[in-house]
């Protein structure tokens, strides 16, 4: 890689990512024009997102590497971004129904600027194909995250999920440099191509091992893939209601973005030759993580009674069903990739709508009964007859209630898996016995909510404006993509389309093989001075 | 003045070696949240260690064409987010502090299920 100075074109392609870093900065100044203004900085922010997205759409044709090949701009990192910057201004909605009266006018900013700046750590994590952008793009994502989780900063439960969250996070993002390093040393080249190209030619020398496996524990923590899972529920129940709807969809959404992208340069450069190429084992290993994190997120999620932590075990077995299919990515297949990555995209469209209904249906609840443990939920069908309704239908959608939008998400997910030879079919069973399994936790708020008689002097209330518009918007979508979910589909596999990588792997692995001798380092022993 | 030995690319590892295990074993043992930072900041800094060595004896940058000091540049971006994250992280203690008088992590466990 010679790093070469952008072009205005390649600035062009950035327009997201600047304009999210211009409201960052318009955000930290709003206070500077008038200190107590609740409403410019959200205006500064909501505008940064809406310019990005813009800046995205806008973008949406081009298809090159930018960056001295460190980004690649494509359909699948520019729609993800699409729905990462919607769904971001969704939270800053949701924020404005939920914790902005609890907020003091001068940590609005300081919000709204963290927000940002995690949506530009994960826009960057969809593109992002060297191992120093990698590297920056996790940590810019993860870092405002650890400050808004214990963005209340009086309240016990909130400083010690931050605390947990900064010393899981930080520890595993350490290792995962530590096995860039390694990476780095075994292949010369910080170029995912690149390494990609030394793996397939040089094999899997011990070295590139330890290495890689470094780099998948950073994105296991991300993923909160088993066994790097067990802060997820701790963070999510203890954050602020808006932080974890943000958390569970865009932050694990990033994660598996940049799991496929990883997987896909691997299988692109092994040319469909796995074997020989010593990668068979990371397909099998990605999937057998995924269908372990599946399962153990729903059996951890079995015994769980309040529902934010209910709905970060349910996050977490999402997570394992993405990652299943993921590891498909990198096997052979009549053109398989692109299915699987439109598959997954579907599947993310779907969860985010999901996750926000009912964390929006779980704030309402929270605001009107002060309750979040699911055995308080009693008598709620009578209390308020809408919201039962809604919370309902996105809780059977998050279990894949045939109608609704997760239950053709799920279909996708098998339709793509039946393309994989042998393990595809291990991993549909896998999804149909955890699916079975996660009918009972689902069901339980339902069943406390309308089986249960609750206390019948207790007031009755409706959901009102915003918060009812977004629940209703929410089943709207789920609705559709579930009755007829062609539109949604047949867009998510056109723009499920990933840098093709041919060429550039040719080149790599040529020049690296020229200049390197296949790219693999023998480390000298002691007193011998090679190189210079 | 005249070398005693040359030192080479495996003396650095053997140094970073020294520091992963280190920190690791700090992370592992130590139960003071600073501790646990401390024993990152170890990882890090034998990431940095090895992607300096790298870049100086395996992978020379070979002017004017070929590859650049991608390993040096990484270490660059390393100290600064290194920074970055203990700062944020200290900031998290303190309020941890705030809230339950101590930094021992074991205390951090309200949050159970």
């Amino acid at each position: 890689m010679i790093p070469q100075l952008p072009d205005p074109d390649e600035l062009r392609l950035l327009l997201p990512e600047i304009s999210l870093i211009t409201a960052m900065c318009a955000v930290l100044l709003v206070p500077f024009i008038q200190r107590k203004s609740v409403a410019l900085p959200v205006v500064a922010a909501l505008g940064g997102l809406l310019l990005a997205t813009l800046a995205t759409v806008a973008n949406l044709g081009d298809y090159r590497m930018i960056f001295s090949g460190s980004l690649a701009i494509d359909h699948f990192s520019q729609f993800f971004k699409i729905l990462l910057l919607l769904f971001s201004v969704l939270v800053v909605v949701l924020w404005g129904i939920t914790s902005r009266k609890q907020t003091h006018a001068y940590d609005v900013p300081d919000f709204l600027c963290l927000l940002l700046g995690a949506v530009f750590g994960m826009s960057l994590m969809a593109s992002a194909t060297s191992l120093i952008m990698i590297f920056v793009a996790i940590e810019s994502a993860s870092l405002p995250s650890y400050a808004l989780a214990g963005f209340r900063k009086h309240e016990r439960v909130g400083s010690e999920g931050s605390l947990k969250y900064i010393i899981f996070g930080s520890a595993s993002s350490a290792l995962m440099v530590y096995g860039m390093s390694l990476i780095y040393g075994s292949a010369g080249t910080l170029d995912l191509f690149g390494v990609a190209g030394a793996v397939t030619t040089g094999g899997l020398t011990p070295l590139m091992a330890v290495g890689l496996a470094g780099l998948f524990v950073g994105l296991s923590f991300k993923l909160s893939a088993v066994p790097l899972h067990f802060w997820c529920p701790d963070v999510f129940q203890a954050a602020p209601i808006e932080v974890t709807t943000f958390l569970s969809v865009a932050s694990k959404g990033a994660a598996v973005c940049l799991l496929v992208r990883v997987l896909h340069v691997f299988g692109v450069a092994s040319m469909g030759d796995l074997g020989a190429a010593g990668l068979g084992g990371l397909s099998v290993g990605v999937a057998i993580v995924g269908a372990i994190t599946a399962t153990w997120g729903n059996l951890l999620a079995l015994r769980q009674t309040n529902l934010k932590r209910l709905l970060a075990c349910s996050s977490i077995s999402h997570a394992g069903y993405m990652i299943m299919a993921a590891s498909l990515i990198i096997s052979p297949g009549r053109g398989s990739a692109q299915s699987v990555a439109g598959a997954i995209l579907f599947y993310l469209l779907i969860y985010l709508f999901m996750n926000l209904g009912a964390f929006t249906a779980a704030a309402i609840i929270d605001q009107e009964t002060g309750q979040d443990d699911i055995r308080g939920y009693t008598g709620l069908a009578r209390r308020c007859p809408t919201l039962a309704v809604l919370m309902s239908l996105f809780l059977l959608s998050l279990f894949g209630m045939p109608g609704l939008g997760g239950f053709m998400g799920k279909i996708y997910l098998m339709e793509s898996m039946t393309k994989a030879e042998n393990t595809g079919f291990v991993l549909i069973t896998v999804l149909l016995l955890n699916t079975l399994l996660s009918l009972y936790y689902y069901m339980r708020p339902v069943y406390y909510m309308v089986l249960v008689a609750g206390d019948e002097r207790r007031p009755v209330f409706f959901p009102r404006g915003i918060g009812l518009a977004m629940l209703l918007g929410c089943a709207a979508v789920l609705l559709w993509t579930g009755l007829s979910p062609s539109a949604a589909g047949g867009m998510t596999q056109d723009y499920a389309r990933m840098f093709s990588f041919t060429r550039n792997v040719v080149d790599v692995t040529d020049s690296l093989a020229a200049s390197q001798d296949a790219g693999v380092l023998v480390i000298p022993p002691l007193h011998e001075t090679p190189g210079r | 003045m005249h070398q005693v030995f040359n030192v080479s690319l495996t003396h650095f590892l053997l140094v970073s070696i020294v520091l992963v295990s280190a920190g690791v074993a700090t992370i592992l043992t130590k139960r003071n949240a600073i501790g646990i930072l401390i024993g990152v900041e170890l990882i890090l800094n034998a990431a940095g260690v090895n992607f300096v060595a790298f870049n100086h004896y395996a992978w020379p940058a070979a002017y004017p064409v070929g590859e650049a000091n991608d390993g040096v540049l990484f270490t660059l971006f390393i100290i600064v987010l290194a920074a970055a994250e203990a700062a944020l992280a200290l900031a998290i203690f303190l309020n941890f502090y705030n809230n339950f008088n101590t930094v021992d992590v074991d205390k951090a466990s309200e949050l159970r299920g």
